[in-house]
């Protein structure tokens, strides 16, 4: 009951403070949060597929990556809610392919031919001419919905914080569902939950294809922000970003991979003022985390309540 | 009418036959074990007839319908469960939710797995508790059990698929002498309310000989001998190659 009661207060602030964030923070901190919010999403939809189906995909970049592209080829020519449906719809589609033939192999195998298709559409996206090679596709137009114009720095984040508002209750709603629940049993014990007479193939198939869709919203919503898409969207380490998120907020928990999306977000944009080694920095905070809080940061909260239980 | 028939039945690892046209008849409602010294092929037997390991040639048939070549969740659904020797439960979650968790997936996967469990439900997994002797452990997690509570509860998930045919790989191995005695004593009277067919292995010949009607030995991926406790103990052959001389 209070569980309940602190996550109704947690959500009301959630949303005062999305409506409010445009009248006090200026340009800057409004992407900042934008791009918070979108590797929020993005490290969910990863979360589901390695915390909690123990599927281990290092490939989520090609879905990350077909969803910014169909927003850079086609924001001038459809509105930005159907283009994001779309985007999803496709890195769904792509996800579906792959799934199909990649899940037929396990573990170290199935990482591999995840992270193969991410470096073949990496490889492609440089050699495509319609895909703009190294320079991309910039001046991405964020259009308008109903004749408001979401050209402003306002106007976008509204949109962008329903998107990933919706985003996460629609994982929320999966990771609760009966589906959820029997990822998490295939990831505890494949073979008992075969035999239980549960076709693990086709929950995995299900899970790929969920993390897909919401990786592609990710990257339509990651291209309207910075209104330029280049191949850096489909790199490798695009994949690795989310996982490391994961990894910094708890990947047992629904909550943690958002806590860590915001962590490394504002680690790697305050190191990046400070330095240029950011990235080495970044990735000492990295180790920390692996060595001293390998569960991360939301299990001290459980530690905590065990404590004062106890 | 035989509920498993198996005929013919070779599994290939390599140039290895670890089946070699083993055929096997086991009738409805038949509490049959099946022995043989290490290497005789009855772990790839089992895993055979429940879908882990496909057959190189052969035929496996279930109440006369050829599953040979079905996948192993389709024979769950069609009434095979299993046991394995090293007990398969969710070790995250309570002994409830593990017998929970079985009667809901066996009604239908996703659809109603872990949804909101009616009264219904909750009654027949405390029966089931009740009857394999779980119930005073029903709140405990699934990995704080004793190896012999964990074989137990793995049988009381089994029971939860409704199975017509129940496979049990070695059910007491790793336990003491009295939860030996604890799970032949279950087993027996689990099949003599059910009738529910079983095929069982078990190196202890003691929990052999005590349930079993009839006992099948296999010998190098081969049937050897079937029949009755009394008629195997006093072959010649058996006594050679499994139980020793004398």
């Amino acid at each position: 009951m209070r569980a309940r009661a602190l996550a109704t207060l947690a959500l009301a602030a959630a949303i005062v403070a999305a409506l409010l964030l445009p009248r006090l923070a200026s340009g800057a901190q409004l992407f900042f949060w934008e791009t918070v919010l979108v590797q929020m999403l993005y490290a969910l939809s990863v979360n589901l597929l390695i915390g909690h189906a123990g599927i281990p995909s290092f490939g989520q970049a090609a879905f990350f990556g077909v969803g910014a592209y169909a927003v850079g080829l086609a924001s001038a020519l459809v509105p930005p809610p159907l283009l994001l449906l779309a985007a999803m719809l496709l890195a769904a589609l792509l996800a579906l392919a792959v799934g199909a033939v990649a899940l037929r192999t396990h573990g170290i195998a199935f990482a591999m031919v995840t992270l193969a298709v991410g470096q073949a559409l990496y490889t492609a996206s440089l050699h495509i001419p319609a895909l703009g090679g190294d320079n991309g596709l910039a001046g991405i137009d964020r259009g308008s919905l109903f004749a408001i114009g979401l050209g402003g720095a306002a106007a976008f984040w509204y949109l962008c914080a329903a998107c990933v508002g919706l985003g996460i209750l629609a994982l929320w709603t999966v990771h609760a569902s009966p589906f959820g629940n029997l990822l998490r049993a295939l990831r505890d014990d494949p073979l008992r939950t075969r035999f239980l007479g549960i076709d693990v193939r086709a929950y995995r198939l299900g899970a790929f294809v969920v993390a897909g869709a919401f990786g592609g919203l990710a990257g339509g919503l990651f291209a309207y922000a910075n209104q330029i898409v280049t191949p850096d969207a489909l790199a490798w380490v695009r994949s690795g970003d989310p996982i490391i998120m994961a990894l910094i907020g708890g990947m047992s928990t629904f909550w943690g991979p958002m806590l860590g999306a915001f962590v490394y977000v504002w680690v790697t944009h305050a190191f990046s003022e400070l330095t240029p080694a950011w990235i080495l920095y970044v990735g000492i905070v990295f180790l920390f985390f692996v060595i001293v809080l390998p569960k991360g940061l939301l299990s001290l909260l459980s530690v905590r309540r065990q404590r004062s239980g106890s | 009418m035989s509920a498993l028939h198996v005929s013919d039945l070779v599994v290939r690892y390599g140039a290895n036959r670890a089946l070699d046209g083993l055929s096997l008849e086991v009738e409805s409602g038949e509490l049959r074990a099946v022995i043989g010294p290490n290497g005789a092929g009855k772990s790839t037997l089992f895993a055979t007839i429940a879908g882990e390991t496909p057959a190189s040639q052969g035929r496996v048939e279930l109440d006369g319908t050829d599953i040979t070549r079905w996948a192993p969740h389709l024979r769950v659904r069609r009434g095979v469960a299993r046991a394995f020797q090293v007990s398969r439960i969710f070790p995250s979650l309570t002994v409830r939710e593990n017998v929970l968790a079985a009667q809901l997936c066996a009604q239908g996967g996703s659809r109603v797995c872990w949804r909101t469990v009616l009264g219904a439900e909750h009654a027949r997994s405390e029966a089931a508790l009740a009857e394999l002797g779980l119930a005073h452990l029903a709140a405990r997690r699934g990995e704080t059990l004793s190896q012999g509570d964990r074989k137990r509860l793995e049988i009381a998930m089994a029971l939860q698929l409704e199975a017509r045919l129940l496979l049990l790989d070695e059910p007491t191995a790793g336990m003491s002498p009295r939860e030996t005695a604890q799970t032949v004593a279950l087993i027996r009277s689990l099949w003599e309310r059910t009738r529910i067919t079983i095929l069982l292995t078990e190196h202890d010949m003691s929990v052999v000989f005590s349930l079993a009607q009839r006992i099948t030995v296999m010998q190098r991926g081969r049937v050897l001998c079937t029949g009755a406790p009394e008629e195997v103990r006093g072959r010649h052959d058996v006594r050679e190659i499994y139980l020793g001389r004398g």
